[in-house]
């Protein structure tokens, strides 16, 4: 295998663990995030002094302020679901959703549950994001570099077209309401990383 | 069954609302999602037409607010919640039931406080649920309506209204204390043909509202007094030769009593108790009188008094002295329990043991013997809508466990230990009545349940399944029983035949006018003990209640409280439901109308905040100068805008009404029987 192949799967297992880690975190293992944030900072240098508190009482805050923020019962105060900041009336499983779905499907995936749970919820788009990012690896691992880029370029399309245009916003909402270091700091974890990834778009953008 | 068109699965609903209109309604649905709503053009009444609120169902549906998962909070209030499965607040409540059983060898620490705000017959599957576990403690009785409905009772023997349509038939139309241009908007269409057709319409209410902009006669009457109006307006007519002798000779019971009460009362005293001039009155009565065909549409708010079934009963006696009742595009029309018929096997009483919902704080407070430990909360916001909440809120406080089902996070719902979110009437299955058309119409199920929503059926199923998994034998709800097997038991061969079908599942076809009469007792023949109606009521007399409809005067503004506060239905809502959806609210803050003269008194300007207060405390609404209100009235549309402490009900005293017991079990609220001032801020 060349070496820039062994780079490029070390890479994509690294950013693959990360989605993983906050696919997790957004489908209800909240307790993850510690680890999401802390996996951040070994992957890129994050400025911010991301500072979770160890303390169990902290993590039951955590986990309040997580439901506040993207359970409910009351209103969501930082909405983890997309059609919920581009649909214009904030409504979900909308025109919105239904894009997201029709990319799914475009890579041949479809979400169980459909109808009553919005495909556009963030924890399912970074499931979508880990499939297409798995795929890429299997395939550079069988040497078939062109079905690669295919599922790398997909995965472009989908950050650029969906996550990139409203999880930084979901991220500032939860900068704004967000009580505990713990669901904050994750937010900030996210945007860091989520830059990085669009920087790179930009940089192979440039190259090309 | 559903049907497709133009790549749309097409389902039926009717607007489980507890509104007049209970409308028709048709669900579009591609993909699996909801994308319109129309109305029914197969529904006769509402015919297609939607209002605001029904037409932005698809936001209450979708909204982002709602609720997803059953969550328990930890520390009522505290808004710390904890999302955890169906399983687990099944297996929470379940084991605090049979532990208050265990400790209480009893199941009257089980309370239920349910109400109107689905009005579908499956929703009573929560009272089924509770029965189904022995005598436990239930809200009984009414907010809105109850002593209205003894009134008529005692009068006529029975809640029956016309088609609405008769009013096209009618020379003379009374909207007396409605506004439908606001809460029934279906039926002004016939409003209108019947204008067209040359009738007069009268609107008569305290407040200038849109349906009086409407009408041809506007009167402004003080709150409370409608029936000085109504018998002074008796006695005229009869005294002038205008009554219909016939219709009293033969049809009437107690009329020599009731003639000789008219004969004693004093014209100038009852005009000036309502707010008339004697004048104006009779040449209200010179116009009523000069007719047959008087269509009287009583609206729930002038019985909101605390002599509220007293003032139906002299609107019901001025009806029948001009011999309107039975007529075609005649009568006095309140609302109708015609097409209610069905069986209510969930309603078969163990032995319950039923608190006063109207008075609940405090019955709650009194139980002589087993108190209420556990509370289940379904269809009702009583935190938002009860008078007495602080009391309320320190009787919830004494409680084990507090349980709501929901769709939002209402008032109550903050307030609870768990909440269950519940389904739509797009995700459930449910047949619908109305009480003011002959319609009814079937909900099918359009769309899979929002997230994790259940039905009420579905939950007390599940309660059973879970409480006998426990302990066997606990619940005796039926667990497998499909929604179809439930309406297969709730109709009958009676209601079948009323409504031209042999099953239920029939209404797929579209709604269902009922085969009663269209023009209410045209008969003549009343279902009081006599067969008449009845100025004289023996039953009346037997509940202690005066058996003659008579005057009482009402309670009015005095001394440091010198302002009515009417609390009326807002116009984008319905009680507490639909001003927490973003298009329908209104205003971002609960608003009092003022009086120009009023404000200009306590120099007050629209959009400033305002303290109105009583002995009973204080709220902070945003003052809106107008001059619908009279500038003895503070008018405060109800409902609940989220994030907002303001109660209205903070300030009302709870009154009861006159009557409401036979009919609901409760008498009712004298919701508009509240004096305030108030300051700017």
């Amino acid at each position: 295998m060349p070496n820039h192949t062994f780079d490029r799967i070390t890479d994509l297992a690294k950013r693959y663990s990360l989605y993983s880690l906050f696919k997790q975190y957004y489908q209800g293992e909240w307790e993850l995030a510690r680890k999401a944030a802390a996996t951040i900072q070994q992957y890129i240098p994050v400025n911010d002094n991301l500072s979770f508190q160890q303390d169990h009482q902290l993590d039951k805050a955590a986990l309040f302020d997580y439901n506040r923020l993207f359970v409910g019962p009351g209103k969501l105060l930082a909405s983890p679901y997309e059609s919920a900041y581009r649909n214009a009336q904030g409504l979900v499983m909308q025109e919105e959703t239904l894009f997201v779905r029709q990319f799914y499907l475009q890579a041949g995936i479809e979400v169980s549950n459909k109808n009553a749970f919005p495909d556009d919820h963030l924890g399912l788009e970074f499931e979508f994001i880990c499939y297409l990012l798995a795929r890429e690896g299997e395939r550079l691992q069988a040497d078939d570099s062109s079905t690669a880029n295919h599922y790398a370029a997909l995965y472009q399309e989908f950050c650029q077209q969906h996550i990139l245009s409203w999880v930084y916003q979901h991220c500032d909402d939860i900068l704004t309401h967000g009580r505990t270091s713990l669901c904050r700091d994750t937010a900030i974890a996210l945007v860091r990383f989520l830059q990085t990834e669009e920087a790179n778009f930009l940089s192979k953008e440039e190259f090309v | 069954m559903a049907y497709n068109e133009d790549g749309y699965q097409i389902t039926r609903h009717i607007c489980p609302r507890n509104c007049y209109d209970t409308c028709g309604m048709l669900a579009y649905v591609r993909k699996g999602r909801l994308e319109k709503i129309t109305g029914d053009p197969a529904h006769g009444y509402t015919k297609g037409k939607l209002c605001s609120k029904g037409q932005n169902y698809i936001q209450r549906v979708y909204s982002s607010d709602r609720i997803r998962f059953p969550l328990r909070q930890m520390g009522r209030g505290s808004g710390r919640w904890e999302r955890i499965t169906w399983e687990q607040a099944m297996e929470i409540i379940c084991e605090r039931i049979l532990n208050l059983k265990d400790r209480y060898h009893s199941t009257l620490p089980f309370c239920l406080n349910k109400y109107s705000g689905n009005f579908g017959v499956l929703h009573s599957a929560v009272e089924g649920m509770f029965n189904s576990l022995g005598p436990t403690t239930q809200a009984r009785g009414s907010p809105c309506w109850s002593a209205g409905l003894d009134a008529q009772l005692y009068d006529m023997g029975y809640n029956r209204n016309s088609d609405p349509g008769e009013m096209e038939k009618a020379d003379i139309i009374i909207l007396w204390g409605v506004n439908p241009a606001w809460t029934a908007i279906h039926s002004l269409p016939y409003i209108y043909r019947a204008q067209e057709k040359g009738a007069t319409v009268i609107v008569i209410d305290p407040v200038y509202t849109q349906t009086a902009r409407k009408a041809d006669y506007f009167v402004q009457t003080k709150p409370g007094e409608d029936g000085a109006l109504a018998l002074a307006l008796a006695k005229i007519i009869y005294e002038s030769g205008n009554g219909d002798q016939n219709f009293i000779d033969h049809h009437t019971l107690g009329w020599p009593l009731f003639k000789d009460y008219l004969a004693n009362l004093n014209l100038d005293y009852l005009a000036a108790q309502c707010g008339q001039e004697l004048g104006r009155i009779q040449e209200l009565a010179a116009i009523i009188g000069s007719t047959r065909a008087v269509f009287i549409w009583a609206g729930f708010g002038l019985q909101r008094h605390i002599h509220g079934g007293q003032t139906l009963r002299a609107i019901d006696a001025l009806g029948a002295i001009t011999g309107c009742i039975g007529m075609p595009g005649g009568g006095v029309h309140y609302a109708h329990q015609l097409t209610w018929g069905f069986n209510y096997n969930f309603l078969k009483d163990p032995g319950n043991r039923y608190l006063n919902i109207n008075t609940f704080a405090h019955e709650l407070n009194h139980l002589q013997e087993q108190s209420v430990k556990m509370l289940w909360v379904s269809c009702r916001n009583l935190l938002a809508q009860d008078t007495a909440g602080k009391m309320l809120r320190k009787e919830l406080d004494k409680l084990e466990l507090i349980v709501t089902v929901e769709q939002f996070l209402t008032e109550t719902a903050c307030y609870s230990d768990i909440v269950l979110p519940a389904t739509t009437q797009f995700e459930e299955m449910d047949v619908v009545p109305s009480y003011w058309h002959h319609w009814i119409g079937l909900n099918e199920q359009a769309i899979l349940p929002y997230f994790e929503a259940k039905s009420d059926l579905e939950i007390g199923q599940l309660l059973a399944k879970t409480l006998n998994t426990y302990r066997p034998g606990s619940s005796s709800f039926p667990i497998e029983k499909s929604p179809g097997s439930f309406l297969d038991e709730e109709f009958n061969e009676k209601l079948y035949a009323l409504l031209g079908i042999s099953h239920w599942s029939e209404l797929a076809a579209g709604p269902r006018q009922a085969a009663v009469s269209t023009t209410a007792w045209s008969s003549k023949t009343f279902a009081t003990p006599s067969g008449k109606f009845e100025f004289f009521s023996a039953k009346a007399q037997r509940e202690n209640i005066p058996p003659l409809a008579q005057y009482h005067k009402g309670m009015s503004p005095q001394g440091k409280y010198p302002y009515w506060l009417i609390t009326s239905h807002a116009q984008q809502g319905l009680n507490s439901q639909f001003q927490n959806i973003t298009k329908l609210a209104k205003n971002k803050k609960p608003v009092v109308f003022i009086h120009p003269q009023t404000a200009a008194v306590k120099g007050v300007k629209t959009g400033q905040m305002v303290r109105v207060y009583n002995k009973l405390g204080v709220i902070t609404l945003q003052a809106h100068v107008s001059p619908d209100t009279p500038s003895d009235i503070l008018v405060c549309h109800q409902g609940w805008l989220p994030g907002s402490e303001t109660r209205l009900n903070d300030l009302n005293d709870g009154l009861p009404t006159d009557m409401g017991r036979v009919s609901t079990g409760s008498q009712g609220v004298a919701f508009y029987d509240v004096f305030v001032d108030f300051d700017p801020v």
